[in-house]
């Protein structure tokens, strides 16, 4: 399993500049791969645009996007040439594009997307995006429910979930690991994972915050997954453990606060890992 | 905020303690039709689970609630004489009524208004409250008053039962199960207290009209139930409480909330007693909605979308299992002469359980199902060679399980799916030498795709592709080419490619044939009433549907001397499909044509299917084809190792299994 990390770009009030020295840092760091979540009626950064700065200052990383809330985007022919763009700049076989639905309405609404045909045009949007599959970028589409898995089969090399305990995980990769089977697609698909750190002195309850202020849509659940926040260098080890036995590929661990110790703190923590 | 709840039970006086509490500046008013002490039924149960998700959220009234319940963890299932205990499932139950006057105590201490015999016949004349809550059961007029908004669809179920109580002590939740000349009866018995315990009875349609029992008075079911059970209650009495026959009503709604109206509990959505408690679940309305009222004050339609939101992927989980659960319950006639250790593991098995959760439960109980079983389920597996061609691999496979098939091969040129197909001959020097099976199939309006490297589906440039054919001239996919309908002709040519594939096959040495008929492949474009919209003898019911399958499968059958199994999409997995009465008869009627099995695949008869994926995900539909319609199943889907192939055998749903060819973690 490779473990990578997320940038700080939705994390609120997080200064835009820190996302370059951010990706510099974690470029010289033990990390697999660097990746952006997507939200559009947030105090956060547009994901396309936020990897392309990083994919400008740094050699090495991985650059994922994990989720981008597809049908906020129109048919697929733009995006699909933005992305074509991304992966061009940042050099052969560095793009991983997560796509998926989003589950929160007020980004819809803020475009002026209906909600309730999200899934009808996700569908037309994939159907221009699957050729950059063969262009050597790798396509995961996010969720667990059944048409993910379904998307997941027909168009994708693979599902990026939404993470939690590794026990949730498990249980959605072994779905997906059926469906591929199912579908009489060779091999197994790509399983990539997500998990929320704050490391450091004080860090634990400014990070369970911007986790209730960021999943603020999700009701109850926020409490759920700030509860979850990984908060030591155990934690991190025992989260990575769950995840890597659960069949996982790539793991990305987001920030929830923003400062460049966070950066370093992660580092160490997989050091010993490593 | 100025709150308004129609129906006072545990649901709506749940709500508004919760609500009162967290914000008591709330004006809250329940208005319920009877009086306080009046309470229809007698125990409401709560599994571990449930207790844990209250206990966690509601540290101050719950644990209150349920200071009197008792608690057991296992469950007695009792049938043909013998009694099986299965450990590990907890549970506790509470008086229904004791919950009810608890909750309107604290109710009243904390100042929400109470009006007892208050009917409300116009929910619409308290719309000008800031919340109107719903709360009125299944039967609720709130529903029924915004019914073009909420989008309500009603099943009745086909079971026919009645709630009884009873004074005989059990100390665990009791399945029976009893014969008589009517027909055969289950009861479920939830204790919830020491001496106390709800009796339900439940039976099919046919038994319940043979009994009579349409003209039943209360005291005529008392005694006839008695009767029944005689042998169980031991000389304790049954007693009634509005105890009449009665068909189970599935509540699903498109939405709970409309401007500021909201549904909860049973009035939005229920669930078959079987699997979860309408007040468990209802309760869990209440904790989710109070939440999201008091996380959302100033904008009441967000915290109704945000409770919706959050309750409704638990709910459609539970009524999943109360589906499968409701489907056993209405046909577990077919059952009831079955060895009793079969027949428990197959009521067991009917909804969650599965061998490997049963594993961490109680092993003990597992064991006893496999000795009273008596048959090595492990050698009932059926391999198959990955789906990219591996013919090393198959030949390990082969030396592992008893049978190995290879990957589907097309018995033509014009039935290949992509170029990369194998071919019969590739297996020539395997065949005959190793247990090996093999896989037929015409990919028809699947055909001419680039390898599924990269995607299902993804046809190959017109100029390299060769012509498509389906029972109706209807792409695949907007991108895929178009079939062309087939002529009489056409089929003739089909079912001598499969006639003489077959031939070769059994030339070959391969001692297993299947004829793949899903998937959205050729022959199961005319099976699935979704991709076959033919007008002549080749479309229409479902012998008209089966008119070609069948004539491919009675050429096969002549060729073919092994083993001969035909796989179908024995559900779409997509609204408007295959009816499961449709699925029945294709099933008897492969099998009066030769079939010695029927592979229950499902899905992908359009890009449309949604299958819900997960361990054992078809093994139901597997059973039925066994039990319901008499022909020897084959299950597939989501079987991937030695417990799924118990979970599967042992309870009596199918012969063998394919195995899925992947390893899950």
């Amino acid at each position: 399993m490779r473990i990578g990390i997320g940038l700080p770009t939705t994390i609120a009030r997080s200064p835009a500049r820190l996302t370059l020295e951010w990706a510099r840092l974690a470029d010289a760091g033990p990390f697999a791969s660097l990746a952006a979540h997507d939200r559009l009626a947030y105090d956060s950064l547009e994901p396309v645009t936020a990897l392309a700065a990083a994919a400008a200052v740094t050699q090495r990383l991985h650059l994922a996007s994990l989720v981008m809330i597809g049908p906020l985007r129109g048919r697929g022919v733009m995006l699909a040439k933005q992305v074509r763009t991304l992966a061009a700049l940042a050099g052969a076989g560095r793009l991983t594009l997560g796509l998926g639905l989003g589950p929160r309405r007020d980004d819809y609404d803020a475009c002026g997307v209906p909600f309730e045909r999200r899934s009808r045009l996700f569908d037309e949007q994939l159907a221009d995006l699957t050729p950059l599959i063969d262009e050597g970028i790798e396509l995961l589409i996010g969720g667990g429910s059944r048409a993910a898995l379904a998307r997941m089969v027909r168009v994708a090399d693979g599902l990026c979930h939404s993470g939690g305990p590794p026990r949730g995980f498990r249980a959605a990769a072994d779905r997906a690991r059926i469906a591929w089977s199912d579908a009489g697609r060779p091999g197994k698909p790509r399983l990539w994972g997500l998990g929320y750190f704050a490391l450091g002195p004080d860090a634990a309850p400014a990070g369970r915050q911007a986790l209730q202020d960021y999943y603020s849509f999700a009701g109850g659940f926020a409490a759920r997954i700030a509860s979850g926040l990984l908060t030591s260098a155990d934690a991190i080890a025992a989260y990575c453990a769950g995840y890597e036995q659960a069949g996982c590929d790539d793991l990305v661990l987001f920030p929830t606060v923003a400062g460049l110790a966070q950066v370093e703190r992660l580092g160490n923590a997989l050091q010993g890992l490593l | 905020m100025r709150i308004v709840c129609i129906g006072g039970g545990p649901g709506g006086l749940y709500f508004s303690v919760l609500a009162k509490r967290a914000n008591p500046a709330h004006h809250i008013s329940v208005y319920e039709r009877n009086r306080p002490d009046d309470t229809f039924g007698f125990g409401v149960v709560f599994s571990d689970a449930t207790m844990d998700l209250l206990v966690e959220q509601d540290r101050l009234i719950y644990p209150h609630l349920t200071r009197h319940a008792v608690r057991w963890d296992s469950v007695a299932v009792i049938h043909g004489g013998k009694t099986d205990h299965i450990g590990g499932v907890g549970f506790s139950a509470v008086e229904r009524k004791q919950l009810l006057l608890d909750l309107q105590r604290h109710a009243r201490e904390l100042g929400v208004e109470l009006l007892f015999q208050h009917e409300v016949p116009d929910p619409r004349a308290h719309l000008e409250a800031d919340l109107l809550i719903g709360s009125d059961g299944v039967n609720s007029a709130v529903r029924r008053t915004f019914q073009q908004h909420f989008g309500q669809r009603i099943d009745l179920g086909s079971t026919r039962f009645t709630w009884l109580g009873t004074d005989r002590p059990f100390d665990r939740l009791t399945f029976f199960f009893e014969r008589n000349e009517h027909g055969c009866f289950g009861a479920h018995v939830y204790p919830y207290a020491p001496d106390r315990a709800t009796f339900i009875v439940e039976t099919n349609e046919e038994t319940y009209q043979r009994a009579g029992m349409e003209a039943f008075s209360e005291a005529d079911t008392i005694a006839y139930c008695e009767r029944l059970f005689a042998d169980q209650l031991a000389g304790q009495r049954l007693v009634s409480n509005r105890s009449s026959w009665q068909q189970f009503r599935v509540v699903r709604c498109d939405t709970w909330h409309h401007r500021n109206v909201v549904l909860l509990g049973d009035a939005a959505h229920t669930a078959h007693f079987s699997v979860g408690s309408g007040t468990k679940m209802a309760m869990e309305d209440a904790l989710a909605l109070s939440q999201a009222l008091e996380r959302l004050p100033k904008d009441i339609r967000r915290a109704l979308t945000a409770f919706q939101e959050e309750r409704r992927p638990r709910v459609r989980h539970i009524q999943s299992m109360a589906r499968a659960s409701l489907d056993w319950w209405s046909t577990f006639r077919h059952y009831t002469d079955w060895p009793p250790a079969r027949f428990g593991f197959h009521f067991i098995t009917r909804s969650q359980f599965r061998w490997d959760t049963l594993a961490d439960r109680d092993p003990g109980y597992l064991t006893s199902v496999q000795a009273a079983a008596g048959i090595d389920a492990d050698s009932r597996s059926i391999a198959v060679e990955p789906a990219e061609g591996n013919r090393s691999e198959l030949a390990r496979l082969a030396s592992r399980h008893s049978l190995a098939l290879t990957r589907v091969l097309p018995v033509s040129d014009e039935g290949r799916l992509t170029i990369e197909d194998g071919r019969l001959e590739d297996y020539a020097d395997m065949a005959g030498r190793l247990p090996l099976g093999t896989q037929l199939s015409h990919a028809g309006p699947r055909g001419a795709c680039l390898p599924r490297r990269t995607g299902l589906d993804r046809p190959m440039a017109a100029a390299d592709a060769w012509p498509l054919l389906a029972a109706s001239a209807t792409p695949y996919t907007p991108a895929s080419a178009v079939p062309r309908a087939m002529d009489r002709s056409d089929m003739e040519q089909v079912r001598d490619d499969f006639a003489h594939a077959a031939r070769r096959a059994s030339g070959l040495g391969f001692r297993f044939l299947q004829l793949h008929f899903g998937h959205g492949y050729l022959l199961g474009t005319f099976i699935s009433p979704l991709t076959n919209r033919r007008l002549d003898r080749f479309g229409g019911g479902i012998g008209n549907r089966m008119r070609f399958p069948l004539e491919v499968l009675g050429a096969t059958r002549a060729e073919f001397s092994g083993e001969l199994a035909v796989a179908i999409s024995a559900t779409d997995w997509q609204a408007g499909g295959l009816t499961e009465p449709d699925m029945l008869e294709a099933v008897r009627l492969l099998g009066d044509h030769g079939a010695d099995f029927v592979t229950a695949l499902g899905g992908q008869t359009t890009r449309w299917s949604r299958p819900p994926y997960g361990r054992c995900y078809q093994m139901l539909l597997a059973g039925k084809i066994q039990n319901e319609a008499g022909v020897p199943a084959i299950a597939a889907g989501g079987i991937t190792d030695g417990a799924d192939v118990r979970t599967v055998v042992l309870s009596g749903r199918a012969e063998r299994c394919l195995l899925d060819s992947v390893r899950l973690a």
